[in-house]
């Protein structure tokens, strides 16, 4: 029994390197490191620039958040981008000029924020309470996404384009009447995609986190990307065996990617949550996903409990599928 | 024109065809079914106050500025300015003023605002004393709700296109490919009946996406049909260079283009 489980082990990551699976999964880790450490860790917004037009000179008080321009229309060009705010002193009273961007609150704001910084009104230090830095949390943030996409997407795609790959070699046939137990079967291919997941979240974490802080961060996360990848695994295996070409399968996959995935992420970056969102599994994988990355991990026990039980009756269905379409090949 | 009907046909016995092209339409609609997310509140800033413990005046002045989220401890509100995907900004009173706490992970803007409300919040007599001039935007600005129509308009350009792939594929497991051999039709006269399948698929794809999601201006049109019919074309002519690869690289050995040659050992 070992040893037909370890052939096919073998021959599961023998598809794997053919398949140029790892070398997708590296260029995947290169990708999203490179834009990681150049492009999200620096993403920021600066305060709303305020620009002055002061012919007179009359202006009193100095800041450094005012930009100094030399006419009217140098101002109302400045302020086209609705972010800046612009003052007019050239008739001796202050004069405010604004594009509305949309919200009226946020147009009041920027309003007052220019009167204060004419005024000279901009000291004061608030209290922080968190322990990340912006550039921590971005790193911690985006990491927490990328590795959720690439086990929920990626992942499920490359389990599948191995069983469709097999299935055009006539494996399954062969498997049929072979002495091959089929739990050993499925077990195999979930090993190897849950052995090469796991590598994959350690090195995403550990090279975009920082050694101290991503070591900090790996068991939980590892439990998590455990979780998701044997769910992931086993819904691209029962998908791959029922439906019979990949041409169906590439469409399921673009709804999957377009309807499952992008909700969850606007939730994720904007902090909508409540209401329907409740409703959609992946949601709650992905915030168990989040949490563990800002060391605060999930510890519900309906969750703890739901996992496992989605994971054994994925694997049934996946179990019965495969016996149905060995039935069926013959 | 003939010709034409017949590529028709063969498209509307594909069921997989039909759903790519009706994909982008169905996104169309759910993004304008999510009109239950506000989007207009991201970009305003967002304060979080303790229920009983801040005054009436000063939350309503909070609300002048941005959005005003109460929680009934102090514990809810530290854990929700906590929350990494906000950018919300604490606020307690202290004596006659107010005082602000923040995570530390927020973007410049929220935290020089943090910084500089209790300031602000003493200042707040002076406000309103000079004239102010907010000029509406010329376009109508809808943020992320914007960024997601452009998005799902670009995907029903390719995607209206995709069925026009999906279809030649579909064509050569069906072994058409070998009927197109012996028929009196040329190589060229098969691309050009796809490329045209595909210009019209995408078109209408992306022109029904786009009434679905957009109230465009009368005078926008002739530009955004311009702009429409252009890329249509261009994905056009991408799909149908990737299906022909994609035929080309998959295909079995006697499987190639029909260009009316064959090998020595079939000669």
């Amino acid at each position: 029994m070992n040893r037909g489980f370890t052939q096919l082990l073998k021959k599961d990551f023998r598809l794997m390197l053919s398949g140029r699976f790892f070398l997708l999964v590296l260029g995947s880790l290169v990708l999203y490191s490179c834009y990681i450490h150049f492009v999200y860790a620096k993403v920021d917004q600066a305060i709303y620039p305020v620009y002055l037009l002061d012919p007179q000179g009359r202006r009193t008080a100095a800041s450094d958040y005012i930009t100094v321009v030399d006419g009217r229309k140098a101002l109302e060009a400045a302020c086209g981008d609705r972010y800046s705010v612009g003052i007019d002193l050239s008739s001796g009273t202050p004069e405010f000029y604004l594009l509305s961007s949309g919200a009226g609150t946020a147009d009041h704001y920027r309003t007052i924020w220019a009167q204060a910084v004419l005024e000279g009104n901009t000291e004061g230090q608030a209290e922080v309470i968190g322990s990340n830095s912006r550039e921590m949390k971005n790193r911690r943030e985006i990491t927490a996404e990328f590795l959720f996409f690439e086990l929920s997407a990626v992942g499920f795609l490359g389990l599948a384009s191995l069983l469709f790959k097999e299935k055009q070699m006539g494996v399954i046939r062969v498997h049929g009447i072979l002495p091959v137990n089929r739990t050993m079967f499925i077990l195999s291919k979930l090993s190897v995609f849950l052995v090469s997941d796991l590598a994959f979240a350690a090195l995403l974490t550990v090279i975009n986190l920082g050694l101290g802080p991503g070591a900090a961060v790996l068991p939980a996360v590892l439990l998590q990307a455990g979780i998701l990848s044997l769910i992931m695994a086993l819904i691209g295996f029962f998908c791959a065996v029922r439906l019979p070409d990949f041409k169906q399968f590439s469409l399921l996959y673009l709804v999957l990617a377009v309807f499952i995935t992008t909700p969850v992420f606007l939730a994720g970056q904007t902090g909508v949550s409540g209401g329907w969102i409740d409703f959609h599994p992946m949601y709650h994988l992905f915030t168990a996903m989040k949490d563990a990355y800002f060391l605060a991990p999930n510890t519900k026990l309906p969750y703890y409990a739901a996992c496992p039980g989605t994971i054994l009756l994925l694997f049934l269905l996946a179990h019965r599928t495969l016996t149905r379409e060995m039935a069926r090949e013959g | 024109m003939k010709s034409l009907k017949y590529q028709l046909k063969s498209i509307r016995r594909d069921k997989l065809c039909l759903l790519t092209f009706l994909l982008p339409i169905v996104v169309g609609l759910a993004i304008n079914l999510l009109s239950g997310v506000d989007f207009d509140s991201l970009g305003e800033t967002s304060f979080g106050v303790l229920e009983g413990q801040i005054s009436q005046e000063a939350a309503a002045w909070l609300q002048a500025s941005g959005t005003v989220t109460r929680y009934g401890t102090e514990q809810a509100l530290r854990e929700a300015v906590n929350e990494p995907s906000t950018q919300m900004i604490g606020v307690l009173e202290a004596g006659e003023g107010i005082r602000t706490f923040l995570s530390g992970d927020e973007l410049e803007v929220t935290r020089v605002t943090a910084d500089t409300l209790p300031r602000l919040y003493d200042n707040r007599a002076k406000e309103a004393c000079y004239p102010t001039a907010i000029h509406p935007a010329s376009t109508e600005n809808e943020g992320l709700k914007s960024l997601l129509i452009v998005i799902t308009l670009v995907t029903a350009m390719f995607m209206g296109c995709t069925f026009n792939a999906m279809n030649i594929i579909t064509e050569k497991e069906d072994g058409i490919i070998f009927i197109n051999r012996i028929l009196p039709m040329t190589a060229g006269t098969y691309m050009v009946q796809k490329m045209l399948l595909g210009f019209l698929g995408g078109t209408l794809s992306t022109v029904l996406t786009a009434l679905v999601c957009m109230r465009i201006a009368p005078a926008q049109l002739l530009s955004l049909f311009l702009i429409v019919l252009l890329s249509a074309f261009i994905a056009a002519l991408t799909r149908r260079k990737t299906a022909g690869s994609m035929r080309n690289g998959a295909s079995p050995p006697g499987n190639r283009p029909w260009n009316g040659s064959c090998t020595s050992a079939e000669k």
